[in-house]
C-alpha cells in the first residue's frame, strides 16, 4: 500500500513516539533509578540496590506470597473458566442470559464490591453462617493466614467472566463434526474437553493463562482494603511492599523491586511460550 | 525635639511607602503591648476599627500606628458580664453586639443581648445600647448552664444584620436579624459557615458540606427569603480553601484568602484565581475580609490586621514559600523579619494542611513550589525526607551551625543527618505522666517511695487507693474522669512511654516483650473502682455535667499527658518519667517541630536567610528547651499589672470595708481572706518557668528524646486504635493486643527505610 518508505514512516512517527516518550524512555529511566543512591543527589551505586533487596526479607516475603497467590488463582480461574465455557457453549444458545451475566462481576468497581465481601466474610457474616448451619466451627476470615481465601475467591469471582467469554469464542471455531466424531467413537467428556477442544483453542487457553497470571500478580487492592499497608503475613505481597517503599520516598527500591520482578516474569513468560510453541508444533 | 520629629516622620514615611507597595500589617504586637488581640474588625471611609478583648483600635489609612480605646469588660453589680463581640458599621454608626451573662458558682444564665453603639473618645469606648434582640433562638442551655451561639462573623447590609453562627444544636447556620425591630430568623442554608455583603439587601453564603465534599457559594436575597447559587459548587479536595471574604460587586470580583495568598476571582471563577497579594497571616477563621478605598483589603485574623493592596502589579516578583503546621510566634517574627530585611523577595506563609503522600509526591517530582517545610517530626512525610536525604545541608550558615551545636544531644541529633545539619527546631512540647508531690506528701509519700519502674508503679496504685482520705481530699485520677478514661490514659501513657523506650534504646520494633506484657498486665490489675472512679459516662444526678472540684486544699495524685517541658511545665507537680527498665531511668518525650529546606527550591540562600531569622527570632520557650543559655525564670505576661489590679481591688473592698453596715462585714470579710488567698498564691505560682521547673529540667535533659514516626502514630493509627479501643473495653487480651501490633511494627521496621 505504501510504496515509499519516507511517508511509511512518517504515518508510523505519531505511535512510535508516543512509545518512545512512554514506555520506552520511563523503562530506562528507571532503570537508571534502580542503580542510584536514592537521595536527591541520585549518586550511582551501581547494583547496590539489587544487592539488598533481595537480601531484604520482606521483599522476599512479599516475592513469595505473590508468586503462591498467582499460582493458585491463575490456574484456578483458568481451570473454571474453561469447564464453564464448554458447559456454555452446549447449552448455547440458550445460556445467553448466563453468559451475559457471568461478565458482571469484571465491571463492577472493586471498592463497592469489596465492602460487599467483608460483609460476607465478617466473623457474623454469611459465609460463617453456612459454616455454623453445617456444624462447623467459625472462622475468623479476615485475620491471619484464613484471610487468602476471600482474597483468592475474590479473585477468582471478579476475573472469572472475561476468562469464560475468551474462552467461548475460541470454542465457536471448534469443528462441530470432530464432536460427533468423537462421540462415535465414545469419547466422554473430559476426554472430548482435554483431548479435541483443548489442543484446537490451545492460542486462546495460552492467552488466558498469561492475562490471569498477570492479573494475579497485580493483586493488591483487595488485600490493602482489607488489610491495610501491613497485612497478615501470609498475604503481604510485592505490591505492599513497593507501596510502602514509595510512601517512604524509597523510589530506588521500587524501581528495584519492580525491574527484579519483571526479569522474573520474562523469564517465567518465556518458559510458558516456549511451552506453547512446542505444543503447537506437536499438534501440526 | 527634632530627632522626634524626623522619627515620626521616618515612621509616617514608611508606613506610606509600605502602603504605595500594597502591604501593611497592624497588630502583630497588640498581645505583648496591651494582652489583647483583633476579634473582628469594620471599616469606615478610610478609618478600620478593631475590636479587642477590652480595646478598641482605630487605624487611619496612610497613619503609621494606631489609637488605642480602653473598654471596660468589668461585670454590674449583680454579677452580670457584658460581652462585647463584633463590631459593624449600621448606618454610619459604628456598633457591636453585646451579650450580656450571669455567670455563678453552679449556674451561667444569658440575661439578654443587643446591637450598641460604640463612642470613642479621651481614650475610652462607651458602650451605648441602641436595640434588644430577640434571643430565643440564639441561646442553648445544657444542665443549669446558658449559653450565647457561637458567632463566626457578622456583616450589615441595609437594615440587616446576618450572623454566620453555630446554631444552638452546634451545626453551622446563618442568622438575620432585623434591626428595626430586633427581630431575628434562621435563614434557609445548609452548613453555612461564612457571610459576607453582596450587594444592597443581598449576602454571599459559602458553605461547607463534608458529607458531599463540596463547597457552594450562594446569594441570599434577605427581603425575598431567597437562595440562588451564585457559581458550580467545587469540589473540597481539589477547590481549595476560602477565608476572609470579600466582595466587589462593581467588579464582579470575589477576593478570598488562600494558601499565603490573597487572590481574587472574576465572575466566581474560583479555578481560575488570581494572586493579588502574598498574605500569611493565621486566617482559619469565618471572619470576612474588608474592602477598603484606593483599592486595599484588610483582614484581621489571630495575629494582627493586615492590609493589601488589591493590585497584582504591586506584588513582587519572587517569593519564598514557606509550609508551616506549627502557628508559632517563632515562624511570625522572622516572618516578619524576613519581609521587613529583604527588598527581592517575600516570605509567603502558607498553612493549609497537605497530607503526606501529596509531600511526598512533590519531592519525587523535584517540585521547588515550597521552599521550607516545617513540620512535626513524627509526621510520615518527615521521617520519609529525612531517611532519604531530602533535606538541603544547612551546616553553611553560621548562626544555624551555632543554634544547632548548642543544643542537647537529643535534639542535635534529630537535627543532623551523617555530618550535615539539615533541620532546625521550631517548636519543642513534651507531655508525660505527672504528680501532685504535695498531695504525694500528705499520704506519706516522698518522691523516692514512688516507683519509677512501670509495673511497679501499676501495683503501688492498687496500694495508695486504700489509703486515700474518705473526705475526697485527695484522689488519683481528676474528679471528672471515669474508670475507662483512667484505664485509657495509663494506657496510652504505657504505650507511649514504650514506643519511646524503644527507640532511645535503638532496640527492634517489638512490641510483644516481656517488658511491655508486664506493664499491660498490671494495668489490667488496677482497681479502678477502689480509686472512687465512676463506671458510666454519664452521673443521671448531675446530667452529665461532673462539677470540676476546685478546692484549693484538695490533691489530684496524677495527671495524664502533663507538659514536662519548660513553658508549658505541670502545674503544681513534677514528671514521673516511668521506666520499662527497673535499673534505669525513665525518659522524657519530646515532640519537635522543625524546619528543613527543599533540596530544588530555586531560592536556597532566601530559604537559609529565613532560617537563620528563625534562629534570631526563637521564641522564649525554644530558647529554655533546646539548652541552658536561658535559665531565668519568667512569670506570665502581664503578672505585674495583675498583681497590681488585685492589690487595688482589695484596696478598695477594704476601703468599703470601713462603710459597710455590720451585717455586710462578715461577708466582706471573707471576701477579702478569699482574695488575699487567691492573690497569694498566684504570687507563688504565677510563673510561666518557675525556678522550680527550670532546676529539675536542667537535672534531666539529658533524659530527652524525641519521637518520631512510628507504626502505631502513623498511617496505621486508625487500626492502631481499633485494637486499642477492644483491649480496653476488655474485648481483647494482653497478648492479642501486643501480638496484632507486634507483627505490623516488625513488619514496617524490616522493610527498611
Amino acid at each position: 500500500m505504501f510504496k515509499r518508505k519516507k511517508s511509511l514512516l512518517l504515518f508510523l512517527l505519531p505511535p512510535l513516539a508516543g512509545l518512545l516518550l512512554f514506555y520506552v524512555v520511563p523503562f530506562f529511566g528507571g532503570i537508571y533509578y534502580s542503580l542510584t543512591d536514592g537521595s536527591y543527589k541520585n549518586a550511582f551505586v551501581g547494583l547496590q540496590n539489587y544487592i539488598n533487596i533481595w537480601k531484604n526479607e520482606m521483599f522476599l516475603l512479599g516475592l513469595k506470597n505473590t508468586m503462591q497467590l498467582s499460582l493458585i488463582c491463575a490456574p484456578l480461574v483458568w481451570l473454571l473458566a474453561f469447564v464453564i465455557a464448554l458447559q456454555l457453549n452446549r447449552l448455547c444458545p440458550k445460556g445467553a442470559l448466563l453468559r451475559n451475566s457471568i461478565l458482571l462481576p469484571y465491571l463492577m468497581p472493586a471498592s463497592a464490591m469489596l465492602l460487599v465481601w467483608l460483609l460476607a466474610f465478617d466473623y457474623g457474616g454469611t459465609f460463617n453462617h453456612i459454616l455454623h448451619a453445617f456444624g462447623l466451627e467459625r472462622i475468623s476470615w479476615l485475620e491471619g493466614t484464613a484471610l487468602r481465601v476471600p482474597i483468592v475467591l475474590l479473585f477468582v469471582w471478579k476475573n472469572l467472566g472475561f476468562a469464560v467469554i475468551l474462552f467461548l469464542s475460541a470454542l465457536q471455531t471448534v469443528p462441530k463434526p470432530l464432536y460427533e466424531y468423537a462421540d462415535l467413537e465414545g469419547a466422554g467428556f473430559f476426554r472430548q474437553a482435554f483431548g479435541i477442544t483443548l489442543p484446537l483453542i490451545s492460542p486462546t487457553a495460552f492467552l488466558v493463562i498469561i492475562i490471569e497470571w498477570i492479573g494475579a500478580f497485580k493483586i493488591f487492592r483487595e488485600v490493602y482494603f482489607i488489610g491495610g499497608a501491613y497485612p497478615d503475613m501470609s498475604v503481604y505481597t510485592l505490591q505492599n511492599y513497593m507501596n510502602n517503599m514509595y510512601n517512604k520516598l524509597n523510589y530506588q527500591n521500587v524501581t528495584t523491586a519492580a525491574y527484579s520482578f519483571a526479569l522474573i516474569v520474562f523469564i517465567l513468560f518465556a518458559v510458558l511460550f516456549g511451552l506453547q510453541r512446542r505444543m503447537q508444533n506437536n499438534l501440526r | 525635639m527634632k530627632k522626634l520629629i524626623c522619627v515620626i516622620l521616618a515612621l509616617a514615611l514608611l508606613c506610606a511607602s509600605a502602603l504605595a507597595a500594597g502591604s501593611f500589617n497592624l497588630g502583630r504586637d497588640f498581645e505583648e503591648k496591651y494582652q489583647d488581640g483583633v476579634s473582628s474588625a469594620a471599616q469606615m471611609g478610610d478609618t478600620l476599627y478593631m475590636l479587642g478583648y477590652n480595646h478598641v483600635f482605630e487605624w487611619h489609612m496612610g497613619d503609621a500606628d494606631v489609637t488605642v480605646y480602653e473598654m471596660s469588660t468589668a461585670p454590674d453589680d449583680d454579677n452580670v458580664y457584658s460581652r462585647i463581640q463584633n463590631i459593624f458599621v449600621w448606618n454610619d454608626r459604628l456598633c457591636v453586639l453585646c451579650v450580656n451573662a450571669f455567670y455563678g458558682d453552679s449556674e451561667s444564665r444569658i440575661e439578654g443581648a443587643g446591637v450598641a453603639e460604640l463612642t470613642l473618645s479621651d481614650g475610652k469606648a462607651e458602650i451605648n445600647e441602641l436595640l434588644a434582640l430577640e434571643t430565643d433562638d440564639l441561646i442553648i442551655s445544657e444542665g443549669g448552664y446558658e449559653y450565647f451561639c457561637q458567632i463566626n462573623g457578622i456583616v450589615c447590609t441595609g437594615d440587616y444584620l446576618c450572623m454566620s453562627m453555630y446554631d444552638s444544636s452546634y451545626m453551622p447556620a446563618v442568622y438575620i436579624v432585623n434591626l428595626g425591630d430586633g427581630s431575628g430568623y434562621f435563614a434557609p442554608t445548609e452548613n453555612a459557615e461564612s457571610v459576607v455583603p453582596y450587594d444592597e439587601g443581598r449576602i454571599l453564603v459559602r458553605s461547607c458540606d463534608y458529607d458531599a465534599q463540596k463547597i457552594s457559594f450562594d446569594i441570599y436575597d434577605i427581603e425575598n427569603e431567597s437562595l440562588t447559587a451564585a457559581c458550580e459548587p467545587l469540589d473540597m479536595a481539589t477547590g481549595g480553601s476560602q477565608a476572609g471574604l470579600a466582595y466587589d460587586s462593581a467588579a464582579d470580583t470575589l477576593y478570598f484568602l488562600s494558601e499565603g495568598y490573597l487572590k481574587a476571582a472574576e465572575h466566581f471563577d474560583l479555578a481560575n484565581a488570581k494572586n493579588v497579594a502574598e498574605l500569611s497571616g493565621e486566617y482559619y477563621n469565618n471572619q470576612p475580609g474588608l474592602l477598603l478605598p484606593g483599592g486595599y483589603y484588610a483582614f484581621s485574623g489571630y495575629d494582627g490586621t493586615f492590609i493589601r493592596s488589591t493590585n497584582p502589579d504591586d506584588m513582587m516578583e519572587n517569593y519564598l514559600s514557606v509550609q508551616d503546621y506549627t502557628y508559632s510566634q517563632t515562624v511570625n517574627h522572622a516572618y516578619d523579619s524576613f519581609n521587613n530585611s529583604h527588598a527581592d523577595i517575600a516570605a509567603v506563609i502558607s498553612r493549609e494542611y497537605r497530607e503526606d503522600a501529596k509531600i511526598i509526591e512533590d519531592m519525587m517530582n523535584r517540585a521547588s513550589d515550597t521552599d521550607i517545610y516545617i513540620m512535626a517530626n513524627t509526621m510520615q512525610a518527615y521521617s520519609a525526607l529525612y531517611d532519604r536525604g531530602y533535606m538541603l545541608d544547612l551546616s553553611g550558615n553560621e548562626k544555624i551551625r551555632e543554634f544547632v551545636n548548642g543544643m542537647y544531644p537529643a535534639l542535635r541529633d534529630a537535627c543532623v543527618r551523617g555530618d550535615e545539619i539539615v533541620s532546625l527546631p521550631v517548636q519543642i512540647y513534651g507531655f508525660t505522666l505527672c504528680a501532685d508531690m504535695k498531695g504525694f506528701e500528705a499520704l506519706g509519700y516522698a518522691r523516692e517511695d514512688i516507683p519509677t519502674y512501670w509495673p511497679d508503679f501499676l501495683d503501688f496504685l492498687n496500694t495508695i487507693a486504700d489509703e486515700l482520705p474518705e473526705d475526697g481530699s485527695i484522689r488519683i485520677f481528676d474528679s471528672y474522669m471515669t474508670q475507662r478514661d483512667a484505664r485509657w490514659n495509663l494506657f496510652y501513657e504505657i504505650m507511649n512511654d514504650y514506643s519511646l523506650y524503644l527507640s532511645a534504646n535503638g532496640r527492634e520494633k517489638g512490641y510483644d516483650t516481656p517488658e511491655l506484657n508486664a506493664a499491660l498486665e498490671k494495668l489490667q490489675q488496677v482497681d479502678f473502682e477502689a480509686m472512687g472512679l465512676r463506671e458510666a459516662e454519664e452521673d443521671e444526678e448531675t446530667e452529665g455535667f461532673i462539677a470540676y472540684d476546685v478546692n484549693p486544699d484538695s490533691h489530684t495524685l496524677l495527671q495524664t499527658g502533663n507538659g514536662c517541658t519548660l513553658g508549658n511545665f505541670c502545674y503544681n507537680g513534677i514528671p514521673l518519667l516511668l521506666s520499662f527498665d527497673a535499673d534505669a531511668e525513665g525518659l522524657i518525650p519530646i515532640d519537635l517541630y522543625s524546619a528543613f529546606v527543599n533540596p530544588f527550591s530555586e531560592n536556597p540562600d532566601a530559604a537559609m536567610d529565613f532560617l537563620s531569622a528563625l534562629v534570631e527570632n526563637a521564641d522564649d520557650s525554644l530558647l529554655y528547651n533546646t539548652s541552658d543559655r536561658l535559665n531565668d525564670p519568667m512569670h506570665y505576661s502581664g503578672f505585674e499589672e495583675s498583681i497590681a489590679e488585685w492589690e487595688e481591688e482589695i484596696r478598695k473592698m477594704r476601703d468599703s470595708l470601713a462603710e459597710a453596715e455590720p451585717v455586710d462585714v462578715p461577708v466582706l470579710e471573707e471576701q477579702i481572706a478569699e482574695s488575699e488567698r487567691y492573690l497569694e498564691e498566684y504570687r507563688n505560682n504565677g510563673w510561666q518557668v518557675s525556678p522550680e521547673s527550670i532546676e529539675w529540667f536542667r537535672a534531666h535533659a539529658g533524659q530527652m528524646t524525641v519521637n518520631s514516626y512510628d507504626y502505631l502514630n502513623g498511617d496505621n493509627a486508625s487500626e492502631v486504635y481499633e485494637l486499642y479501643s477492644q483491649f480496653i473495653e476488655g474485648k481483647i487480651d494482653v497478648k492479642t493486643l501486643l501480638k496484632g501490633i507486634d507483627q505490623k511494627a516488625k513488619m514496617m521496621a524490616m522493610e527498611g527505610n
